[in-house]
């Protein structure tokens, strides 16, 4: 399948210290999801690489060895605005030094995305984002996630800041 | 472990839960769940509002995976769960669709954004997510210790306070008191409804300032009027988000549809309000009230809260009813000469305003509708043949005021009247005598003007 690119507006978005969900399946179509500590978009725009704790990620991880299908969501907590993408896990590896302090960066920022919704930022601070693995993985499809009637539809680029 | 494992408060939704599902052809789908409720130790149901992906996907291949967070410690939970069946009414369905219908109706979506069904769930297992929250969290500051005085006690002060009230309004005040001294409640209302049976209006408040007493709310509009409308109970542990949820969608319908949204309904109770807790007052399936508690805290209320103001309710529900109906005072005590002040320099003037029932005092807004007439009554009686002394009764006699015959909210209006003159023009009070009775009494002198 062609790959899809996350338009050029929203590589801010998907970076920015937001909700990120991973959603994967085993061999038997059983889901299984997680919450990666952070996201990054490839400078093509068509890959998308999540960190996914060890530990906490065990069962995504295994899936995506299995069988690579994944989807990732984003959500911003302010105002819950989202989007989807799904693809194919092209590899689980170690991070690098410098993904390695963008994650920490990334629990800084998703604990001041929190904080504006009321979660005090120690909670957050909690989670754990070591040891980690990075999951690069290659965009097919790209929806829209904001909750309403449009919520699912692929996503029509519209230039503005958020989808 | 099973889900009787899990804090409750993990399904209040302050930190939402996420869902997976996979179509049949393998293709995974992640989002978060707007509401997960705890059915019983092996079943939950997921609200769909919209057929979305995930109701797609579950109508085909019937598993999903849940994470659910603590919200205070921020530990994770993963439910593995299998589809059973949808409800789209009942009674677990009217229980999930009143907190949707109390955010769509405040944020302006009343039967736009509704529950669809009530998905239900069998719980195939259920684990905490090990290595996803660093150390553990003092849970201490967030610990409901219940009442300092204990449990019991706290009940039999407030449920005493009900017995003994004198009156209606002896009973409305003491009751929000007694809920504070008793519960620590600061900030408590209750609201009865009006004439017309579409609006409630608030009778006594604590804790708004003197903003309280007299905001309305229509049935079915607002956390509150939806507790009205489905005479059930509500509480909302976060909301801010929910009607921020609310408002995304709003926003979503406006932009993609011709659907009319209508603006929104302002809050009656505390802007700040992060926990909500309404309960309806009802006798005999007549609704005859809500008494609502907030706190400025998220998760300020739990199970606990709820049933000690359920219990509460119900008492007060037919304490309530009687006095209402009750103005049989047993004869009319002879006023004291000259209640009303020989007339000072000082003059209030009263407006009534024909056209919408309502009265201003010196230019400023004072009350309307059935409590406005009333006024009016008193007023020109006075000024025509220096009466003082005035009996519910009569007032139930008299064609003009528009009473019901059954059930007619007198006393609740003269209560209303009297706090509302108390805040704006306490120069003229009516004090109440003995039960159903009550006296005019003025520091100033009065004009009348019918416009």
């Amino acid at each position: 399948m062609a790959l899809a690119r996350i338009p050029e507006e929203l590589v801010g978005f998907c970076e920015s210290g937001i909700s990120v969900l991973l959603g994967t399946r085993d061999a038997t179509n059983r889901p299984a999801c997680s919450r990666p500590v952070g996201a990054m978009v490839s400078p093509a725009r068509d890959h998308v690489t999540v960190v996914v704790p060890s530990e906490a990620g065990a069962r995504v991880l295994a899936n995506l060895r299995e069988n690579g299908l994944a989807a990732v969501t984003f959500v911003r907590p302010i105002d819950n605005r989202g989007m989807q993408v799904k693809g194919r896990c092209v590899a689980v590896r170690a991070l690098s030094a410098e993904e390695q302090a963008r994650t920490r960066a990334y629990l800084e920022a998703f604990a001041e995305s929190l904080h504006q919704v009321g979660m005090p930022r120690p909670r957050t601070m909690r989670l754990t984002i070591e040891p980690a693995v990075a999951v690069d993985i290659a965009i097919e499809q790209i929806f829209q996630q904001t909750p309403g009637p449009s919520a699912g539809a692929p996503l029509q680029s519209t230039g503005s800041e958020a989808p | 472990m099973d889900l009787t494992d899990l804090p409750p408060r993990c399904f209040q939704g302050v930190a939402p839960a996420v869902v997976a599902t996979c179509s049949v052809d393998g293709v995974p789908n992640v989002t978060y769940v707007s509401q997960l409720h705890y059915l019983d130790p092996r079943r939950v149901a997921m609200s769909c509002q919209f057929f979305n992906k995930t109701r797609q996907n579950i109508d085909a291949n019937p598993f999903a995976s849940v994470q659910l967070y603590d919200p205070l410690t921020f530990d994770a939970y993963e439910l593995d769960l299998r589809f059973d069946h949808a409800e789209p009414n009942g009674p677990l369905f009217d229980e999930m669709s009143m907190r949707i219908q109390a955010i769509a109706s405040h944020t302006g979506m009343k039967g736009v954004f509704r529950l669809l069904s009530a998905d239900v769930y069998e719980v195939l297992s259920v684990r905490k997510v090990e290595g996803f929250g660093g150390e553990e969290v003092d849970l201490t500051p967030f610990r409901h210790a219940g009442p300092p005085m204990g449990e019991l006690r706290a009940l039999q002060l407030v449920s005493g306070t009900l017995a003994r009230a004198a009156d209606l309004d002896d009973l409305v005040t003491s009751l929000l008191a007694s809920l504070e001294d008793a519960m620590g409640f600061q900030h408590s209302m209750l609201l009865v409804p009006d004439e017309s049976r579409a609006r409630l209006f608030t009778l006594a408040s604590r804790g708004y300032g003197e903003s309280g007493v007299g905001a309305e709310v229509a049935l079915g509009e607002g956390l509150v009027g939806v507790v009205a409308k489905e005479r059930r109970i509500l509480r909302l542990s976060d909301v801010e988000r929910d009607l921020r949820y609310g408002r995304t969608v709003r926003n979503e319908v406006e932009v993609s549809s011709e659907r009319t949204v209508t603006p929104e309904i302002p809050l009656p109770g505390l802007a700040s309000a992060q926990s909500h807790l309404g309960v309806p007052l009802v006798v005999h399936e007549r609704l005859v009230g809500v008494l609502a508690v907030e706190s400025p805290r998220p998760l300020a209320f739990d199970e606990w809260h709820e049933a000690f103001l359920n219990v509460i309710a119900n008492q007060a529900a037919l304490a309530l009813d009687r006095m209402m109906d009750d103005d049989s005072p047993a004869e009319v005590p002879h006023a004291p000469p000259s209640a009303v002040a020989p007339p000072s320099r000082k003059t209030r003037t009263f407006r009534f305003f024909k056209a919408d029932d309502s009265v201003f005092v010196d230019d400023e807004y004072l009350i309307r509708n059935v409590a406005a007439r009333i006024l009016w009554r008193v007023l020109s009686a006075n000024a025509a043949d220096r009466r003082t002394e005035f009996t519910n009764r009569e007032l139930r006699l008299d064609p003009w005021l528009g009473l019901p015959p059954v059930k007619d909210n007198l006393e609740s209006r003269i209560i209303l009247l009297r706090k509302r003159l108390e805040q704006k023009c306490p120069d003229v009070r009516i004090p109440s005598c003995s039960r159903g009775h009550f006296r005019l009494e003025a520091d100033c002198a009065i004009a009348l003007v019918e416009v």
